[in-house]
């Protein structure tokens, strides 16, 4: 059995993990920010002008 | 495999620097010198400009110049610098050669042509569209595609960056987790990969656009994935900048985190939630929902904004602790008043952390409400916010930085080391004038990108409180300071660059 301070933390192992760090940092603003605000404009009504 | 002729060893460090990573280094920050020397003097000539007194441009070579000058600075010196910081930041602190030397020289080639292409359709006059390039303006197609080479030849950088981080871990070349530094700038060029990624996704439909083949540009669209590059570059600085502060402290007084966790949590905050300030800048746009806006610029916006003020007190404090066990015990503050203000990594840190967080940071958090926002935004209270962030601390602790990296890494003594002790004393104070004079001409009410802005040649006469013209005044003195700062910082680093003493190998010296 390992020493306690040999024990390696679930947040330092998630840190360490340099591919989920990346996706984690392109999906959220990718969804947060652009698709959402994409979906957004593209659902905007169209302006109508008056005759 | 290493060939041991390949590397040197620093006598201060016992770091291996590699001639490859050394040569990408020195060529990527000199050109990142030299950018800021064209952005600099694009800075004078506009703030000659803004001043009142003089008013020196004609209209048409001001909002050219303002062109120039954002890009220069916001884009070219900074992201050749810090491709420069990635190269330092994986191959030199985790001790490994750096991987595919070759396509960084092929990245280097494809940012050098893509920024000359830009400043020289800027410089002649077709692309008159400033740094946004908002549609419909439309700039001359070698402008757009000057910026995708650039773009790309940027994302190769970061590409390589994770390569050597790759071949460290698998050479086992580091023990543990990554130095701290080395993960700032991990969180950095991600944050530099979403951003240079919404720059292809919109510079390359603009591109097909000006070239006729595309017809139709949505302007909202296109501000809305603009703002993911335009904005979210800015916290590439912002991610690397703080690396460098820490960088910095134990360059200067050998600080080290108190608890580097927290630290690391910090950053991991900025790769998750600081690119979402990109909505500050449509916080007026009426299409939008409040939810998006909300969500955006508060609820997540303010978890990065949780990082910085966990970066704000960790960094200050292991400056104290570092002091302290350097014998300055005395009293609260002996700590700082005996820190080595003589140098110029601490001041240049010092100024570079308080402009930032009390200017440029306060203010972006408070202008990044939708009610404010909708009174400020196109007000020059937003320059000063962002010359707070990314010229009073990113720029001021690059400058620093730049010190020791001549001598460290470049084997060259500084010549000039008093000016270059007294650079940032001068770049700082002359930001802080020109922030704060810009932030209240701008609260009560003077426009930015504005070249006549007493409108005395407007059809429409208006007549602003002569307190604008005061405070006006007084960011004109404060941008002649930094100018004077910032070609005080290029003389000295361009002399020590190309004329400095060679070091000998075994010279263990700073500075």
């Amino acid at each position: 059995m390992k020493k306690e301070e040999d024990r390696i933390s679930g947040w330092q192992i998630f840190y360490d993990d340099l591919s989920l760090l990346f996706l984690l940092g392109m999906v959220i603003p990718a969804v947060i920010y652009l698709l959402w605000g994409v979906m957004e404009y593209a659902n905007a009504p169209t302006a109508v002008i008056a005759p | 495999m290493t060939n041991a002729a390949e590397f040197r060893t620093c006598p201060i460090t016992g770091k291996k620097v590699f001639k490859t990573t050394q040569n990408l280094m020195w060529i990527n920050a000199v050109t990142a010198v030299v950018f800021i020397l064209i952005g600099g003097i694009m800075a004078l000539l506009v703030a000659l400009t803004r001043w009142p007194a003089v008013h020196l441009l004609p209209a048409d070579l001001f909002y050219r110049f303002l062109t120039a000058h954002g890009l220069n600075m916001l884009i070219f010196w900074i992201v050749f610098f810090e491709i420069a910081g990635l190269y330092f930041g994986s191959s030199v602190l985790l001790n490994v050669r750096l991987a595919t030397p070759k396509l960084a020289w092929l990245a280097y080639l494809l940012m050098l042509v893509g920024a000359v292409m830009v400043d020289i359709m800027v410089f002649t006059g077709r692309a008159d569209v400033m740094f946004t390039s908002y549609v419909p303006l439309m700039a001359h197609p070698l402008y757009y595609l000057g910026i995708i080479l650039f773009a790309v030849g940027a994302l190769i950088g970061c590409g390589i960056f994770f390569a050597t981080w790759a071949i460290a871990r698998a050479e086992k070349t580091y023990e543990g987790s990554v130095p701290l530094v080395t993960f700032g700038l991990t969180a950095a060029a991600i944050i530099a990969v979403f951003t240079l990624s919404a720059g292809a996704i919109i510079y390359i439909p603009t591109f097909l656009w000006s070239l006729g083949i595309i017809k139709n540009l949505d302007a909202a669209m296109y501000r809305l994935i603009f703002w993911g590059l335009g904005h979210s570059s800015q916290q590439i600085n912002v991610t690397a900048m703080v690396s460098i502060w820490y960088l910095l402290g134990a360059l200067t007084v050998g600080a080290k985190p108190v608890n580097e966790k927290i630290c690391r949590t910090a950053f991991v905050l900025y790769i998750l939630f600081i690119n979402l300030a990109s909505e500050h800048h449509l916080l007026t746009d009426p299409t939008l929902s409040s939810a998006h806006k909300i969500a955006n610029t508060s609820y997540f916006m303010y978890l990065a904004v949780l990082a910085s003020m966990i970066h704000a007190l960790a960094i200050p404090m292991a400056l104290e602790v570092a002091q302290r066990k350097n014998g300055y015990t005395k009293g609260l503050f002996e700590w700082f008043t005996k820190a080595p203000w003589g140098q110029p990594g601490f001041p240049a840190l010092i100024f570079s952390l308080f402009i930032f967080g009390f200017i440029g940071g306060i203010t972006g958090v408070a202008y990044g409400t939708e009610q404010l926002a909708i009174k400020s935004h196109n007000t020059w209270a937003m320059t000063g916010h962002f010359h707070g962030t990314v010229v009073g601390g990113t720029t001021l602790a690059f400058m620093g930085l730049t010190y020791y990296v001549i001598p460290l890494i470049f084997r060259r003594e500084l010549i000039g080391k008093k000016l270059a002790t007294i650079q940032p004393y001068i770049f700082g104070i002359g930001i802080v004038l020109m922030s704060l004079g810009m932030g209240a001409a701008g609260t009560l009410g003077s426009p930015r990108r504005h070249w006549d802005v007493t409108f005395a040649v407007s059809i429409i006469p208006f007549s602003f409180d002569p307190t604008v013209i005061l405070f006006t005044t007084v960011a004109a003195i404060g941008a002649m300071l930094a100018v004077t700062g910032g070609a005080i910082y290029v003389l000295v680093s361009v002399l020590s660059v190309f004329f400095g003493r060679k070091m000998a190998a075994n010279e263990a010296k700073i500075i």
